[in-house]
C-alpha cells in the first residue's frame, strides 16, 4: 500500500530502515508493486531500467544515497532542475527511500 | 464494416453492476489468460510490454493496423525540417521478439459481451481482458460542409504519416510571403500544446526560407497550453510572424472553401495559402461503436483499474479515455499502458490493482534550441479512484527564464523522446 501522508513519518527510523539491507527489503515488499507502478513513470524520462539515452541522467545502479539525496533536494528546493522540481512533491521520506532502493538495485539487464 | 454489437447491449454492463464484487472474483488460472490490446501506439505498446515483463504466462496479442508507427509526438519536428520521418518512425519487431504476438489488421468491432474483437481479415481474437489503447478519430461531422476528403487539400497532420509529410510540403512550396493558417479545435483534443509548437517549427522554418511569411492560428478556443511560454518565445524568436486569433474574435468556422483554402467565420474570412485543419475529435470509431463511449464522445473509465464504466473486462487508456486529470499526450499514454497492465495482471490473479503515482511530462520546442515543458503528477483518489492532480505538484517552465534553461529543456526534450521510444519499441 501506499505510503500514507496523514500519517507522521519519522525521518530516523526511515535512515534506520534503510540502512540494514533486511529493512530495505522488508519495506520492499510490502511497497513492492506500487513502487513499480511509480518507477514505471520514472523510465519513460530516464530511459528502460533507468539507463538513459540522452541528456537525462542514469539513475538505474546510482547510489542509493545520491538518488535520496537529489530527490529530496528536488523536494525541499535546494537542488535546482527543470523538472524534477515539479514532479517530487508528493513524495514522502518513505516514498523516496524505497524509489531509491529500487533504481539502486537496476542493471542494465534488468530491463 | 459495422460493430456487431448494440451500445444498448454494451450499455447493460453499465453502473454498479460491476463495482464491488470485481475483485472478489474467482481467480483466473494465469496458465491460461489471454490479453488483447487494441492500437500500437504509446498506450498499447507500453501496456504489451508490460505486460510481458510482469506476466510471462499470460498471452499477449497486439492488434495495430500499420505495420509500423509514426509518433505524433516529434512529428512538428519533420513538419519544421528538423527531421527525416523515418527518424519518427517505429517498427514492432522488438515487440514480436519479446513474445507479444503482433497482428497488423485494423479492429473494427470489439464485442465485450463475447469477449472477442473481429479484424478486417475477418479473423477473430477472444481474451480474457481487453486493454483497447486507439487512440482518436477525426469528426469531420463537426465542420460545415466537408468530410474527411478534405485533409488531401487542407491537412490534419494530427495522425503522422503521410499528412505530416504532405503539410510539410505545402509549406515548402508555399510562394513567398505567403500565409499559413493553423486552425485547432476546441478543447479537448490529442495534445493540448501540439498545434502551438507546430506554429513555432513552421515558423522557425520560414524565417530561414520564407522570412516574409505569416502564420495565422485561428482557433476553437481562446486560451491554449502553454500559452505565456509560447508567446513569449514567439516574441523572442520570430517577432511579428505569427499572430493568435482566440475564438472570441471569430466566433467559429461558418464556412471551408477547401480549394480556394479560405475559411469562412461568423466574423469574417481568412485567406490563407497552407490551411492545417486540425478537426474536433472523440475517441476512436471502434471504441464508440463498442459502446465504450456511452452516449458521449470519450470513455470514462476507473482511474485505478483503467476499466471501462461501460463494460466489465474490457480497459481503456490513452486519448480515447477520459483519465482524471491526465492530458491527452503520448506520454500519458504510456503510463497509463503500464500502469493498466500492472492492474491487469492483479485482476487475473484476484487482486486490487495498487495506487501508484503517475506522471506526464511533456515538452515543447519553439524553437530547435528552445524547448518548455508541463508535467504533472496524478494519483487515483480513494474514494472515487478519479485520477487527480495532486496539489503542489505540475505546472509549466517559469516565465521570463534565462535562456540557458530554455536550450537545456530542448535537450531534455530530444533525450525525453529517445527514451520514451527506446523503452516502448527498442530493441
Amino acid at each position: 500500500m501506499l505510503a500514507s501522508r496523514t500519517k507522521p513519518v519519522h525521518h530516523m527510523a526511515i535512515i534506520a530502515l534503510i540502512a540494514t539491507s533486511a529493512g530495505t527489503q522488508m519495506s520492499l515488499a510490502a511497497s513492492e508493486s506500487m513502487i513499480a507502478v511509480t518507477a514505471e513513470a520514472c523510465t519513460s524520462c530516464h530511459g528502460p531500467a533507468g539507463h538513459s539515452l540522452g541528456e537525462m541522467p542514469t539513475i538505474g545502479g546510482m547510489p542509493q544515497d545520491n538518488l535520496v539525496d537529489a530527490l529530496q533536494g528536488f523536494r525541499d528546493g535546494s537542488r535546482s532542475g527543470t523538472i524534477m522540481n515539479r514532479l517530487v512533491g508528493p513524495l514522502t521520506d518513505e516514498d523516496i527511500a524505497m524509489i531509491a532502493a529500487y533504481f539502486a538495485g537496476l542493471r542494465e539487464a534488468d530491463q | 464494416m459495422k460493430s456487431s454489437i448494440t451500445r444498448r447491449q454494451a450499455l447493460g454492463f453499465s453502473g454498479a453492476a460491476f463495482t464491488a464484487p470485481l475483485f472478489a472474483a474467482p481467480a483466473k488460472a494465469q496458465g491460461s489468460a489471454s490479453v488483447v490490446v487494441i492500437g500500437g501506439g504509446f498506450g498499447g505498446a507500453a501496456a504489451a510490454r508490460t505486460l510481458r515483463r510482469l506476466a510471462p504466462e499470460v498471452s499477449v496479442t497486439l492488434i495495430t493496423d500499420a505495420a509500423e508507427f509514426v509518433t505524433c509526438p516529434f512529428s512538428n519536428t519533420v513538419i519544421g525540417g528538423l527531421r527525416e520521418l523515418s527518424e519518427i518512425t517505429f517498427s514492432y519487431d522488438a515487440i514480436r521478439a519479446e513474445g507479444v504476438e503482433v497482428l497488423v489488421d485494423a479492429a473494427v468491432a470489439l464485442d465485450p459481451t463475447g469477449q472477442k474483437v473481429r479484424l478486417k481479415s475477418g479473423d477473430e481474437v477472444s481474451f480474457d481482458r481487453a486493454i483497447v489503447s486507439p487512440g482518436i478519430d477525426f469528426r469531420y461531422d463537426a465542420l460545415p460542409g466537408v468530410d474527411e476528403t478534405v485533409s488531401e487539400l487542407l491537412p490534419h497532420a494530427w495522425k503522422a504519416g503521410p499528412q505530416t509529410i504532405l503539410l510539410r510540403d505545402q509549406i515548402r512550396s508555399m510562394r513567398q510571403g505567403g500565409t499559413v493558417i493553423i486552425a485547432p479545435p476546441d478543447n479537448p483534443f490529442r495534445c493540448p500544446p501540439g498545434p502551438y509548437e507546430r506554429a513555432s517549427l513552421i515558423a522557425h522554418y520560414l524565417s530561414q526560407n520564407n522570412p516574409t511569411a505569416k502564420i495565422l492560428i485561428v482557433d476553437g478556443k481562446d486560451k491554449f497550453s502553454k500559452q505565456g511560454l509560447f508567446m513569449e518565445g514567439w516574441e523572442a524568436l520570430y517577432p511579428g510572424m505569427i499572430t493568435f486569433v482566440p475564438f472570441s474574435e471569430h466566433a467559429g468556422i461558418k464556412s471551408i472553401d477547401a480549394a480556394g483554402r479560405k475559411i469562412e467565420t461568423f466574423f469574417g474570412e481568412f485567406e490563407g495559402d497552407v490551411i492545417n485543419l486540425i478537426p474536433p475529435q472523440s475517441a476512436a470509431r471502434i471504441a464508440l461503436d463498442a459502446g465504450l463511449a456511452g452516449d458521449g464522445l470519450w470513455c470514462e473509465i476507473d482511474g485505478l483499474s483503467f476499466e471501462s464504466r461501460e463494460a466489465e473486462n474490457v480497459h481503456v487508456i490513452g486519448d480515447a479515455a477520459i483519465v482524471g486529470d491526465m492530458p491527452k499526450s503520448g506520454f500519458s499514454a504510456s503510463t497509463q499502458g503500464k500502469a493498466c497492465a500492472h492492474a491487469v495482471v492483479a485482476m487475473l490473479a484476484g487482486r486490487e490493482p495498487e495506487r501508484g503515482f503517475l506522471m506526464n511530462t511533456c515538452y515543447s520546442f519553439v524553437g530547435p534550441e528552445y524547448g518548455i515543458s508541463v508535467a504533472g503528477v496524478y494519483q487515483s483518489a480513494s474514494d472515487t479512484n478519479r485520477l487527480a492532480s495532486l496539489p503542489g505538484t505540475g505546472g509549466t517552465s517559469a516565465a521570463g527564464d534565462h535562456p540557458d534553461m530554455r536550450r537545456d529543456e530542448a535537450a531534455f526534450a530530444r533525450g525525453w523522446y529517445a527514451n520514451l521510444t527506446q523503452e516502448l519499441f527498442g530493441a
